[in-house]
């Protein structure tokens, strides 16, 4: 039973992001892709299976405050977290540009849908949103995404922080 | 058996898959009572901490929009009091003045003070009419508590008037109960003063001193103050008797000139 307290507690985060942290980490209109981030790091770290069940777990509690769109991302999320699962192990993925491609490609995936559903001016309006809000978002994410496999291969740390000064 | 087995374990994957896509679309397509119910049991387990949290920042912030709005309407009440209370003290003194009435034969011309000058007491005041508006020299100054002075120099838009502090500025004064005379001066150290009052006369603290229209300048009976102290020193003629002006000539507002009618 312990083994599921780390993906609860990732729930909760994604959780408290919808709801608390989604506009202080926005820069103005640019959001923050935290949920598909969360999905795919825990997919390129865990079996196929983990993978796609924390994607469905997430995509309901993403979905949860929008009972309207019940279904979409969890849809999406869980194809997100089996997808990323298969490509760690079809794919070279050691370096750290093939990793960023990686998350930069689940991320879109994630965020086309997502500006459909959420943006109220429909499809037409798509283009303008997907290059000002979308795709800049993408990047914001990915950028996050980078530093985090930056501190976590040790590529950044306090000690070579510190060293600078 | 074994071949079964060994299917489902490769084939794990692709069934829990299968399983995962059936629900969601299960989820999706169904809708309205199933997603509801999964996002009431979602919302009370898992968001219920955030959103009680967002709630009570939502509050913060709007109690706060709040007290700066009731700050800066607290800022503009306070502004409007103080004006209010400024015309209400403009409001007394005109009521007081609509209660006096003026010498026979004169009439009043209410003017502005546009500049002031003196020591540490106010002796010399510029008042906004001039030749132009009728003004003329020696004509008296009041306000709504008494003499304040009188005219010194007319120009074509603006006068000096010579307060009674001013020392050159002396006024022919009685007391009004008992009609003694004297003269009122001013000098800065001893005040105001009513001289030339000879102590065989009847002079108490409290008495009222008047003009007493004598010197040609001042008319009859305005008031000028009250008697604060009186002193008969031996081998002496007159009294030593300081007067209170009736007017606060450190807060002089409206002046009125008492003009001639003819």
């Amino acid at each position: 039973m312990t083994r599921f307290i780390p993906y609860i507690l990732y729930l909760y985060l994604i959780a408290c992001f919808r709801t608390l942290l989604v506009e202080p980490l926005s820069i103005g209109n640019i959001q923050l892709y935290l949920t598909p981030l969360i999905v795919m790091l825990v997919a390129l770290h865990k079996d196929h299976i983990t993978a796609l069940w924390f994607g469905f777990a997430a995509g309901i509690v993403y979905d949860a405050v929008d009972p309207a769109h019940m279904g979409v991302q969890i849809v999406i999320l869980s194809a997100i977290g089996i997808i990323t699962a298969q490509a760690k192990d079809r794919f070279n993925l050691e370096s750290l540009k093939s990793l960023i491609l990686l998350l930069s490609v689940g991320l879109i995936a994630f965020a086309i849908p997502h500006t459909l559903i959420y943006t109220t001016s429909g499809v037409s309006e798509f283009g303008r949103l997907f290059l000002q809000v979308t795709l800049p978002g993408v990047v914001y994410t990915a950028f996050i995404g980078w530093l985090f496999f930056m501190i976590k291969t040790g590529r950044i740390s306090y000690k070579k922080f510190k060293e600078l000064f | 058996m074994d071949w079964q087995s060994s299917w489902l374990k490769e084939k794990q994957t692709m069934v829990h898959t299968v399983i995962a896509f059936l629900l969601a679309f299960v989820i999706l397509l169904t809708g309205g009572s199933l997603s509801g119910g999964i996002a009431n049991v979602v919302n009370t387990v898992v968001y219920f901490p955030f959103l009680k949290i967002n709630n009570g920042l939502i509050t913060l912030t709007t109690n706060s929009q709040t007290i700066d709005a009731l700050n800066t309407k607290l800022a503009e009440l306070t502004v409007r009091l103080q004006l209010y209370n400024e015309t209400l003290e403009e409001n007394k003194r005109l009521r007081a003045l609509l209660g006096f009435v003026p010498p026979e034969s004169f009439k009043i011309v209410p003017t502005e003070i546009i500049g002031v000058s003196g020591g540490g007491i106010p002796n010399t005041v510029l008042i906004n009419l001039g030749a132009q508006d009728s003004v003329r020299v020696n004509q008296t100054v009041i306000n709504q508590s008494g003499v304040a002075g009188r005219v010194a120099q007319v120009m074509d838009d603006y006068s000096v008037v010579y307060l009674l502090t001013e020392p050159r500025c002396r006024v022919a004064a009685r007391v009004k109960t008992s009609r003694e005379q004297g003269i009122i001066r001013y000098n800065m150290n001893r005040g105001m003063y009513l001289d030339n009052c000879p102590q065989q006369g009847e002079v108490t603290v409290g008495d009222t001193v008047i003009t007493s229209g004598l010197g040609g300048i001042f008319p009859e009976g305005l008031v000028i103050g009250i008697i604060e102290q009186v002193d008969a020193p031996d081998k002496e003629f007159f009294y030593d008797i300081t007067v209170k002006p009736a007017v606060n000539f450190n807060g002089l507002d409206e002046l009125y000139i008492l003009a001639w009618e003819r």
